[in-house]
This record gives C-alpha cells, structure tokens and sequence, in this order.
C-alpha cells in the first residue's frame, strides 16, 4: 500500500465540507 | 535522601542528564521539533516520579516531591529566580519554557526569508503546539502548586491568558494569510481576522493591570496587533459590501480600516520606542504591514469612484457591523498530555528512595546552595534566550 503524504488529521471534514491542515474549506478548481 | 539500589542511582543520573539536555536546547529554537520534542518527552516522564506515586497515579504526591529545589526565572521579570523546593514547580516550569520555545521556534521559521507551505505548516504547528502546553500546564498543573509564585510570573492568570491568547492568534495569522493566498471569499477573511483581533485584544487586557514597565512593551505589541488585524477585517468587510453592491457602506468600512490602520501605525511607533521586556523592532516598516495600507487605499478609492458613477449611495455616519463568527479557520489549543511515565520508575525503585538517611547538615547545604545558584545561572541564560 502507498503510504499517506500528509500528516494524520491534515485533512478532516467541519460541516460535511473537506477542510485542509489550516482549517480552511478545500477549495476547488 | 539516599539512593539504594541501582535503579534509582541510575534515576539520579538520568534526570541530571535529560535535565540537562533539555536546558541545552531550550534556549535555541533553531533546533527542530523531531529533536526539541523527545528531549521534553524524556525529561518529564522521568521527572513525573518526583511528582506523582509511581504505578499509583491516582495517589498522594511522590514523597521525593519536596526533596530538590528548583531555580528558574520568569519570562518578563528579569532575572531575579524564584526557588522552591517543589518539584510540581519544575514540572510547571519545564512545561512553560518548552511552550514558550514552541513559539519561538514558529517566530524563527516564520521569519525566514522564503516561507514555503511545509513552513507555514510547521508554524501553525508550532504555535497551536505551544499554546495547547500552555493550558494544559494552567488548567493542570499551576493549581497545584503549593507556595504563590509571583504576581507577573509566569503562572500568574493574567500573563497565561495573555500568552495563551497571543500564541493562538498567531497561529490565526498564518490561516489568514493562507486564506488571503487561496483568494478564499472576503467574509470569511474578515471574519477570522475580526477573531484575530479579538484574541489580541484579550491578550492584552488581560495585562493591563501589570506594571507598565516591564509589560509595556508586551502590551504595545499586543495592541497594534489587535489594531491592524481590525483594519484587516474592515477591509475584507468592505470588498465583501462591494461584492452585495453595498458601496455607501463599503466606503465607511474602509475608511474605519483606514482609521484603524494609522491606529495600529501609531502603536507601532510607540512599540518601537518604549523600553522594556521584548524584542527591539519597528512593525510599521515590516512587510507584512505596509502592504496592507495601499490594498486598503486602492479598494477605498475603488469604492468610492464607483459610488460617484454608478451608485450614488449614502454613506453610513457609523461602521457596518463586522462578521461575528468565522465559520473556518478558527485555531485552539493542540491538546497535550504528559508523557508517560519512565519505564524505570517501578514501585520497587520508587521505594529504594530512603528520605530519613543523608539528611543535609551545614555543610551540604553550602555545597547544594553553590549547585543551585550554578544552576540558577544556565536558567536565567535560559530564560534571557
């Protein structure tokens, strides 16, 4: 298996939008 | 006391060992994390058998507690140490200085001259690190002690919120600046950076009942903070009116970004010449704040030819309300815990620590006195670093 290339939590969901290590709403392109 | 078994002689050496290491290295924060953090891990999962009952942690306090003095300074006091015989008073102790390296060490990364993501990364890290051993330290460990420190110390209330506060502000900035990066919507910029200032206004408050003197300074940096993130949120208040087509009240969020904005710059000033406690700096001819004069200037001028051309808009007499509450982005505290406690601190050798043999007499307290005070002199290094 691949192993991950972020840290543990650097990506989590906060009101069922994806939000980055900053806690910053993923943006799309 | 007497140490009578090998176990617990090796203890004794140990804990001079890791303390010492970890004096080494707090006072660099160069040093990285995956070098500065074992060091701690390691010093306080030996010193926890001189607080704490081991394999009974729910127990009295270790009955070797009470049998070392501890020296240290305090952050913005001078160096003056404060001593006592208590080893919750290194455990606390310990615990601040690591957080205050935490930030140190995110200030030096911060200050590099190419901040890359990984960077701003392992700044956010860093401070919310800091600020998580911070409370963790507060909220467990300072109501433990048994003698008052000092009013203005390090576990004073008001110097904890203070720092507390400013550590998770900082980390707000990087976010900010990350979301100004990502051209994330100017509502939510506003509204972290509204947060922002909020936490810096806090921090401040909660020293200004300190002597001028020696927080002065403090205060100062804390104030322009809060100022010139305030102008960040009136600004970003004011290119969000624009985008509803709210330019009378776009206008008047800008110009209080402006007012706030020479409110901070004046700060700045004062911050540059007051003495005191803290770094010797000039804000207002840093980057990261003249660069947000002329965006405010541009967006106002922008506004306010728009207005005269197309909307013909009354400008409010008082400042729109700011967003309250940033929906993302928000910083708290890392949560931290101690680490375990050292394998070697078995019931067995825990009891081969005999406190009723070798007690100290005039001459041993002569020689531990010279000990403490040669100690005394690495922390105060420590402290000044």
């Amino acid at each position: 298996p691949s192993a991950p290339d972020k840290e543990p939590g650097a990506e989590t969901i906060k009101d069922g939008v994806p939000v980055d290590e900053f806690g910053l709403p993923q943006m799309t392109t | 006391m007497v140490a009578t078994d090998a176990n617990a002689l090796k203890i004794c050496s140990d804990l001079k060992q890791a303390r010492l290491r970890f004096l080494e290295l707090t006072p660099n924060p160069n040093h990285e994390i995956d070098t500065f953090e074992p060091a701690l891990a390691l010093y306080l999962s030996l010193l926890r058998g001189l607080v704490q009952v081991p394999e009974d942690e729910s127990s009295d306090w270790s009955k070797l507690r009470h049998s070392i003095r501890f020296r240290w300074t305090h952050s913005v006091l001078g160096t003056i140490p404060e001593a006592h015989n208590d080893a919750m008073f290194e455990l606390v102790s310990v615990l601040q200085n690591a957080a205050f390296w935490y930030m140190k060490h995110a200030a030096k990364v911060a200050a590099q001259d190419e901040v890359t993501m990984e960077d701003s990364k392992e700044v956010h890290r860093s401070l919310r690190r800091g600020a998580g051993i911070l409370k963790h330290c507060q909220e467990e460990w300072v109501n433990k002690l048994i003698e008052s420190t000092a009013p203005g110390g390090d576990s004073d209330p008001r110097v904890y919120t203070a720092y507390v506060n400013q550590t998770t502000a900082e980390a707000q900035e990087v976010t900010i600046a990350r979301a100004i990066d990502l051209k994330h919507n100017s509502a939510l910029v506003s509204a972290l950076a509204f947060e922002t200032s909020k936490m810096f206004t806090t921090a401040a408050d909660s020293i200004e009942s300190l002597d001028e003197v020696k927080f002065g300074h403090w205060k100062r940096y804390l104030r322009l903070k809060a100022k010139f993130y305030m102008s960040y949120a009136y600004n970003y208040s004011g290119d969000n009116l624009l985008s509803q087509d709210k330019c009378g009240e776009a206008i008047r969020s800008l110009q209080e970004a402006k007012k706030c904005y020479l409110e901070a710059e004046n700060l700045c000033k004062e911050y540059a010449k007051i003495k005191g406690p803290g770094t010797r700096a000039k804000p207002d001819r840093h980057q990261f704040f003249r660069r947000l004069f002329p965006i405010v200037n541009r967006t106002l001028e922008k506004c306010e030819r728009e207005n005269g051309m197309i909307y013909h808009q009354k400008v409010p007499f008082d400042a729109p309300p700011l967003e309250l509450k940033a929906t993302y982005g928000l910083v708290s505290p890392d949560d931290y815990t101690l680490p375990p406690l050292a394998p070697i601190w078995s019931a067995v050798t825990y009891a081969a620590f005999d406190l009723t043999k070798n007690l100290p007499t005039n001459s041993s307290e002569k020689e531990k006195s010279d000990e403490t005070e040669k100690q005394g002199k690495e922390e105060k290094q420590t402290k000044k670093e």
